[in-house]
């Protein structure tokens, strides 16, 4: 099986762990995975600031260089969000490269979402010996409907002691450009979101999105709170390592 | 009986006609359009109960809502409401109800008895206050008020009100008032408590059901009752620091006597 | 000043004001305690409320599928309704606007010589500044719902579609109702409320006109759909003689059968009930065999921008809402900053979508767009399934379209076309910015920068961009894997072909 990686321009520049990770697991599952150069973003920080113009020739980036991939997968629910909810929308006028954008959203998934419903792995015999609690992002809970799947891969990690994160489903405060545009009332989100997490006592914050993983993070050091921010990825990576 | 007259309209052409444009239409569509649907969805259109199911849900989500409920036998009827009414009555200090002007009240018959236990008994209708010596009025004898009737004067001093309800929502816990003439909205609106009392045969499942009844007996638009109120449970408001107040503007005591 | 003039003041900056408004809102542990305790209270009772109905979506679907069906042909559907209220004798008014709506309303207060009207809660009359206007004609207007009726105490809008005194405490409202009537009170919920009680009752009797909204007009019977928890929906449209509707053109549904699911959707959204308190169907004035209930019914229906949505591919759907408010009990900008913040009469995601579209105002209204992280909670708790999260990025296009932002962010995003759409100079900027980052790093963090950077450091340290991009390590990681492959390393779950 092919996989092309998507990177994400924020796991690109920012947390390439993430994507070597996802890359050494879907290789050891038996995928043949590359990494199409031509990648840059899919365009989402113009489009949810409301610049469609631009974001639409960002996009075409992104449609072009997974044009011959067979599947493609992503450490982000919100990028793939972006893909699967507003492409149709953003290519609507222009049959060719509707055609196209519908392509690559039809092979498009997410990682927790490609382990479990495409190679129906849920138990990559990974060992975790730590409290965890998940940051369910609202891109991939919401937009993909990604809600089971990452706790499918988790519940199956030996020693992991996992507590729920109050209000979950709370949104971060990130929202792309909203932490910069609103900072005050992001901040607010941010706050609130790391004190639930706090208050599960968790050595470790688990989540499928950099955005949001890099907000939260953000702010813990900001606190000077020891709490270690993974992707999901990662803690399997090293769960299998142990 | 007259049904009273035309209401006049204004503005309607070149506002349907804006309304139509902006749909794509070139004239106001006359005709009624097809609904491949209508309602409520299958699964909860079709769901059945016995009678004894009816009565439990009923009670369950009327007691949740701090409603109370008491269920009797057809023929004990009579002796039951009225006792009830008047423990009730005694237990709140009140020397004053009003009643709907309705059949089944009627045959209960007890307004005489309450009569000899010191309450005074309104009814709604023309006349069924003539016997009240009001206490004044609340608002002084010159305004708005002072003009109304003897009646709702005398309605408006009721603390307790005896309703016998069109029928009952077993699913919402809900009382369905077609209000009209005799069965006057001031009844079970002006007081501190109701005490709806009505048979167990007349429990619908759901709302549907109350509303179906109602265009049955109403067929014609122009007959319909002026006031349908759907009841469920006391007056309430939250509205305080969301902390849960009881009997706000309507009546915060709710009864229910089910006769089986 | 008066509640209505206060409204109407801050429209002009609602866009320029927001952050301002923000930073207030925040200070007040007050406000923010209260909003987040409430509505999380209301957030249970809903999913409560959902759970016990069974299958959610399928009632979901139905009462979307009602609301599409009713503005895809509401101009069948208004105009049977209004037929049928004349046909019960009540006087229908189509207005354009809010002023002509006004007018409408003292015209009829005019005729018969009204002096004091008893408002049920209206979020339309709150739309047309009604108060405000009425308070100019010496016409005393009282509202009568009690969160309205603290509110007009103290000169304030309401913060929140069903709670509208969301924001205030029994200390302030004991002191409200002690200024107002000479009397002490103490902070108690059943003192104040007894007192409001009386208080509202004399008003109820004297009023010469009784106002209340319209939740849900029912075409085939011209019913008014009054929903309220008090009763003083059913005391305004009882005891006075003269009972006014206004309502917005969109609120129908098409018979009885279908109103029977919006009710049973809106209670349970709104406030987790299964139904509310009082349901009460108006169908025309008091008949002649009636002891009680208004000898007249005046029925205004209010376009007001709303018309404009109609065959509009995106936005017609906002008019599918019912006013429950569950988009507001779930949203998180909404939980922090409250519905002052807003700066108008709809707050939270409804308000923030349908404010700038119905006031046709996307300079100041359209700015209300960015009071979300998109995170999509409104859409999931919308009984309606309204896609408010989408229509807000639409509408920030639409500010773009109009040039209404700024220069600097405009030529950004510019930038981020070129670079971002042309892989060499994407791999020429990503270098840059690994070197241009150096000055801002403090171990291995960014903690401070200039603006916009700024907006993100004020909450949260930044960390720096690593040396090596992921592409940079791909080279590595392909002869890592090669490596792995001879040696023959396999996964123990097997292998995916």
């Amino acid at each position: 099986m092919r996989v092309s990686l998507f990177i994400t321009c924020l796991s690109d520049q920012m947390f390439p762990e993430v994507g070597e990770s996802i890359v050494r697991i879907l290789h050891d599952y038996g995928c043949e995975v590359d990494f199409p150069e031509g990648q840059t973003c899919c365009g989402q920080m113009a489009f949810n600031s409301g610049y469609q113009d631009e974001a639409r020739e960002v996009a075409k980036t992104l449609i072009r260089a997974f044009e011959h991939s067979e599947y493609v997968v992503s450490p982000s629910g919100s990028c793939n969000g972006m893909i699967h909810h507003y492409y149709p929308h953003l290519f609507a006028d222009d049959p060719v490269w509707k055609a196209k954008a519908q392509d690559l959203i039809d092979k498009t998934y997410e990682f927790s979402q490609f382990l479990v419903q495409v190679l129906k792995l849920t138990d990559l015999g990974a060992k975790f010996p730590h409290k965890i609690t998940y940051h369910p992002s609202c891109h991939a809970s919401r937009l993909l409907g990604i809600k089971e799947e990452p706790m499918q891969l988790l519940s199956n990690v030996k020693g992991v002691e996992f507590v729920d994160l109050p209000a979950k489903e709370d949104c971060c405060g990130f929202g792309g450009t909203f932490s910069i545009k609103m900072p005050d009332m992001s901040e607010a989100m941010v706050c609130e979101k790391v004190a639930n997490i706090c208050s599960t006592g968790a050595e470790v914050l688990v989540g499928s999105d950099m955005g949001c993983l890099m907000s939260i993070g953000g702010r813990l050091n900001k606190e000077g709170q020891p709490i270690r921010v993974m992707h999901l990825a990662q803690l399997l990576e090293e769960g299998r390592k142990a | 009986m007259s049904t009273g007259q035309q209401g006049t309209m204004r503005g309607k052409d070149d506002f349907m006609r804006n309304i139509s444009s902006r749909l794509g239409r070139r004239e106001p569509l006359a005709e009624a359009p097809s609904r491949p649907f209508i309602g409520v969805p299958d699964f909860y259109r079709d769901r059945t109960r016995t009678q004894d199911e009816l009565i439990d849900e009923f009670i369950q989500s009327w007691t949740a809502l701090s409603g109370k409920t008491l269920v009797i036998d057809e023929a004990e009827a009579p002796q039951a409401v009225e006792a009830y009414i008047r423990q009730l009555a005694g237990d709140l200090g009140i020397k004053r109800i009003s009643r709907w002007d309705h059949e089944g009240l009627e045959k209960l018959g007890f307004d005489q008895s309450l009569n000899e236990a010191g309450i005074e008994v309104v009814t709604w209708r023309e006349g069924g206050a003539d016997h009240i010596e009001l206490e004044g009025l609340p608002t002084g004898q010159d305004g708005n008020w002072a003009k109304r009737s003897h009646l709702l004067h005398a309605a408006e001093q009721c603390r307790l009100g005896v309703v016998w309800p069109d029928c009952a929502i077993a699913n919402t816990s809900t009382l369905a008032l077609f209000s009209q003439g005799g069965k006057g909205r001031s009844v079970s609106l002006l007081t501190e408590a109701i005490v709806a009392v009505f048979r167990a045969d007349q429990i619908v499942y759901r709302m549907g059901e109350a509303f179906a009844l109602f265009k049955k007996q109403y067929p014609n638009v122009a007959e319909m009752p002026s006031s349908l109120n759907l009841i469920t449970g006391p007056s309430r408001s939250a509205d305080i620091e969301n902390d849960l107040t009881i009997g706000i503007h309507g009546p915060g005591k709710v009864h229910a006597i089910i006769l089986k | 000043m008066s509640a209505g003039g206060q409204a109407a003041s801050l429209d002009e900056k609602i866009g320029s004001g927001l952050k301002e408004r923000t930073k207030q809102a925040l200070g007040d542990e007050f406000l923010r305690k209260a909003v987040a305790y409430t509505t999380d209270k209301l957030k249970t009772g809903r999913l409560q409320a959902m759970d016990m109905f069974g299958d959610w979506e399928a009632w979901r679907d139905r009462g979307k599928a009602i609301r599409e069906h009713t503005i895809n042909h509401l101009d069948y559907y208004l105009s049977q309704f209004a037929d049928n209220v004349t046909k019960k004798g009540g006087n229908v008014y189509f207005c354009s606007g809010a002023s002509d709506a006004v007018s409408t309303f003292m015209e009829i207060a005019d005729k018969n010589k009204a002096k004091l009207v008893a408002k049920g809660k209206s979020m339309v009359s709150e739309e047309i500044h009604l108060n405000h206007h009425l308070e100019e004609r010496n016409i005393e207007a009282i509202e009568t719902d009690l969160g309205e009726y603290i509110l007009q105490l103290a000169k304030e809008t309401p913060s929140h579609l069903i709670i509208p005194a969301i924001h205030k405490n029994k200390q302030q409202i004991a002191t409200l109702f002690t200024e107002a009537s000479g009397q002490h009170f103490e902070p108690e919920t059943k003192v104040l409320a007894e007192y409001a009680r009386k208080k509202l009752r004399n008003y109820f009797l004297e009023s010469d006109i009784g106002l209340t909204g319209c939740n849900f007009g029912v075409a085939e019977t011209g019913s008014i759909t009054l929903v309220e928890n008090e009763g003083n929906g059913r005391m305004v449209s009882t005891l006075p003689k003269v009972h006014v509707v206004v309502m917005g053109m969109e609120r129908l549904v098409p018979t009885m059968e279908d109103l029977e699911v919006v009710l049973n959707m809106l209670a349970r959204s709104a406030t987790g009930q299964k139904l509310t308190t009082y349901t009460s169907l108006v169908t025309g004035p008091k008949r002649p065999e009636d002891l009680d209930g208004p000898e007249e019914l005046h029925v205004i229906i209010l376009d007001n921008g709303r018309s404009q949505q109609l065959g509009d591919p995106i936005f017609q759907e906002v008019l599918h809402c019912i006013r429950c408010a569950a988009c507001l009990n779930v949203c998180p900008v909404y939980r922090h900053v409250g519905g002052h913040t807003y700066g108008t009469t709809y707050s939270g995601p409804i308000g923030a979508v349908l404010t700038p579209l119905i006031q046709q105002d996307m300079k100041e209204a359209g700015t209300l767009s960015y009071a979300s992280s998109l995170c999509g909670a409104c859409y999931e708790a919308c009984p309606m399934k309204i896609p408010l999260h989408d229509m807000l990025v639409h509408l920030r296009h639409r500010k773009v379209k109009m040039k209404l932002t700024a220069l600097p962010e405009r030529v950004a995003f510019k930038s981020y076309q070129t670079v971002f759409g042309n892989i060499t100079l994407f791999k020429l900027a990503t270098k840059m910015g690994y070197y241009m980052q150096k000055p801002l790093v403090r171990g291995g963090m960014i903690k401070s920068g200039p603006p916009p950077l700024s907006g993100w450091t004020q909450s949260r340290f930044l960390p720096m961009l690593p040396k090596k991009s992921f592409r940079d390590r791909w080279g590595d990681l392909q002869k890592e894997l090669a490596a792995k492959n001879t040696s023959g390393t396999k996964a123990k779950g097997g292998s995916a072909k």
